[in-house]
Formats: structure tokens, C-alpha cells, sequence
């Protein structure tokens, strides 16, 4: 699947066009210890990833909290490189939010991303969040993915970790 | 410190006199900093449904009602099993404090009155404040301070440890295409 998809990639930059949105993808699932419910009050904030992202040191609202259209200014841990996010679609009842990357440090363009919660027969939380991408002029594919695996796996450890039983 | 001290002394006296003593004679109060803005750490503390988020203790907390108003009751439970309810007596957003009492607890305690309150600290860092009054019930006054000290601290470690800095990891780039996977891990 992802070989197709590199292979599509390529044939476009051969032919000196951007390439479509959504080339590459990363995906992340985790289980964490506590009800949806629970989960998404921290999650389901668009405005709290300085709260549960290691790498997000604030965290500031353009707009109304869950309205699609809202910015999100994040300043990343070192103070100086910001991220700005924008809600495509906020869905409480099935505790699911998507949003693109307006600007960022990231090597990383089109990039459309979704975060879900779901129960689990246990009563635990499926974390989901994926995203589509690609990378810019310049930067290589594997670059692109690796930033965003990075940013997933280093946010997905913390919220994992704050959830855990004692 | 001292205040307890003096709390526990006017208790002792008070049940040497035989009567029972005024509500909320005991008192236990810690405070931490926190390496974060208030802004960024009342997220995560300020709403009084959401203990369930930073409460090591708290497996789950329901309210009925809207969320921050006073008179807002909240059912927390425990890892254990057992439950909590707790009523919002007063709900300051602007100053980042709010303050409840206990109306169900399986603790021994009784006129459990508690606030939590978030303030600037030094190097725009948090100063993270939670103070009780209360009374034991059939337990001694020492025992069931530890109780509430025990409760309040381990909330107030997990917020700490949220926002802790990780050291820095070795061989840290920001330059170039690394600069995401940078920003990406802790600082």
C-alpha cells in the first residue's frame, strides 16, 4: 500500500507537478486506561495540547472552542517555533476532531489529521489519530513521516502515561 | 506547618472541655510549583469535572448540571471503588481558584471545605496552592491529616510532574529537516 503510494509520489515529481494531497500517512492507535468520557475532556479540548503534548508549551484559541474555522496558535517547548492549526470538524457525540496544519516548522504540507476516541469491550479508551500529508519541495517522504510519527508517539506516550493506573 | 499545629492544639483543648469543636478544625494546606503558565495549568485543574484528568486517586468524575457554576455537585470516584460527592461553593475563572465542600466521602473526616487555586509564579511559572479545613470523625486528629495530606499532595505531584521538563536528549538538532522531530521531542 504505502510502496503504491510512494511510487504514485514520484511519478508526479518526475513530471515536475505538486503532488496530490494526502500522499503519505502515519497512523497511531493506543489504548488508554480510562472511559472515553474521561478522555476526551482533555482531548476533545482543541485548545489544551499545552496540557498533553510534551513538545506544546501553550496553546492559544482564534475563535470559538470547538467551531470548525478556529485556530489554534501552539508554541512549541523551545519557545520560539509555532504551529498553527485550524478545526475542520468537531464531532462531540462521536468524540472525534479533524484539523489542518496552517503553518508550521514541521517538513510537512497538506497535512489533514484526525484524532478519535472509542470504547473498548473493557471499558477502555482506542486513541486513533491519523493523518494525510506530504512532504514539501525539497524534503524527502521519509523526513515528512518521521516528524509526524515523532510528534504522535511523544504526545500518545504522555497521554497514555497520564491515564495509568497508580 | 505551624498553622496545624496550632489547629491541632485548639481541637485537643476543645475536647478536654468536652464540647465538641467548631467545624473545620483541622487544616492541612500544600503548594507547588508548577512549570507551566496558569493559563496552561487551569486547563488542566480548573474545571470541577475534571478531576478524572489530574487526580492520581480519581478514576472518573460526572457532574450533574452545568459545569463551573456554584452549586454544582460532582461524583468522583476512587481507584478503589468508593465514591466522593462534592459541591462547588464558589467558582472564581478570572482569579483561577475555586473552592467545594464535601457532602459524601468514605474518609473519616466531616466539614470538609477545600480550595484550589492556580497564581503567577516567578519566571512565568505557576504557583499551585490546595488548602482544607475539616474534622475527624472517630479518628485521631494526626490520622486523618494525613488522610487529606496524602490526597492533596498526590494531586498536586501528578499536576508537577505533568508540565516537568524532560532533560534535554542527547545530540538535539534544530537544525534542518530534523527541526520537527526536534520540536517534536521534550526539550
Amino acid at each position: 500500500m504505502n510502496a503504491l503510494k510512494f511510487t504514485v509520489a514520484s511519478a508526479l515529481l518526475v513530471v515536475g507537478s505538486s503532488h496530490a494531497a494526502g500522499t503519505l500517512s502515519v497512523t497511531r492507535e493506543v489504548t488508554i486506561d480510562s472511559t472515553p468520557a474521561t478522555v476526551w475532556k482533555l482531548v476533545g479540548n482543541f485548545n489544551a495540547l499545552d496540557v498533553w503534548h510534551p513538545a506544546v508549551r501553550k496553546s492559544e484559541l482564534n475563535g470559538a472552542g470547538t467551531k470548525v474555522g478556529t485556530r489554534r496558535l501552539l508554541t512549541l517547548a523551545e519557545g520560539k517555533q509555532v504551529i498553527i492549526e485550524q478545526l475542520t470538524a468537531y464531532d462531540a457525540a462521536k468524540t472525534s476532531y479533524s484539523y489542518t496544519i496552517v503553518n508550521s516548522p514541521l517538513p510537512v504540507v497538506n497535512y489533514k489529521g484526525t484524532i478519535s476516541l472509542n470504547a473498548t469491550s473493557d471499558g477502555k479508551t482506542l486513541l486513533k489519530w491519523t493523518s494525510n500529508f506530504e512532504a514539501p519541495s525539497g524534503a524527502d517522504d521519509a523526513s515528512a513521516t518521521r516528524a509526524v510519527e515523532t510528534l504522535y508517539d511523544s504526545g500518545l506516550a504522555k497521554l497514555v502515561n497520564n491515564f495509568a493506573r497508580q | 506547618m505551624n498553622k496545624i499545629v496550632l489547629n491541632f492544639a485548639t481541637a485537643g483543648l476543645l475536647l478536654a472541655a468536652g464540647s465538641c469543636h467548631a467545624a473545620g478544625a483541622l487544616s492541612f494546606s500544600s503548594e507547588e510549583t508548577v512549570d507551566s503558565s496558569p493559563t496552561t495549568v487551569w486547563k488542566y485543574v480548573g474545571d470541577f469535572n475534571g478531576f478524572d484528568l489530574w487526580h492520581p486517586q480519581v478514576r472518573s468524575s460526572t457532574v450533574k448540571g452545568a459545569g463551573n457554576k456554584t452549586g454544582t455537585v460532582r461524583t468522583l470516584k476512587l481507584s478503589d471503588g468508593s465514591e466522593l460527592v462534592e459541591k462547588l461553593l464558589k467558582y472564581d475563572a478570572a482569579g483561577t481558584s475555586y473552592t467545594y465542600t464535601s457532602l459524601k466521602s468514605p474518609f473519616p473526616i466531616k466539614n470538609y471545605v477545600a480550595t484550589i487555586s492556580v497564581s503567577p509564579a516567578a519566571e512565568g511559572k505557576t504557583l499551585m496552592k490546595w488548602s482544607a479545613t475539616f474534622d475527624a470523625v472517630n479518628i485521631d486528629e494526626d490520622i486523618a491529616t494525613e488522610m487529606v495530606a496524602i490526597a492533596l499532595n498526590g494531586g498536586l505531584g501528578k499536576v508537577v510532574a505533568n508540565f516537568q521538563k524532560p532533560s534535554a536528549p542527547e545530540g538535539a538538532s534544530t537544525a534542518g529537516s530534523d527541526s520537527a522531530a526536534a520540536a517534536a521531542r521534550a526539550p
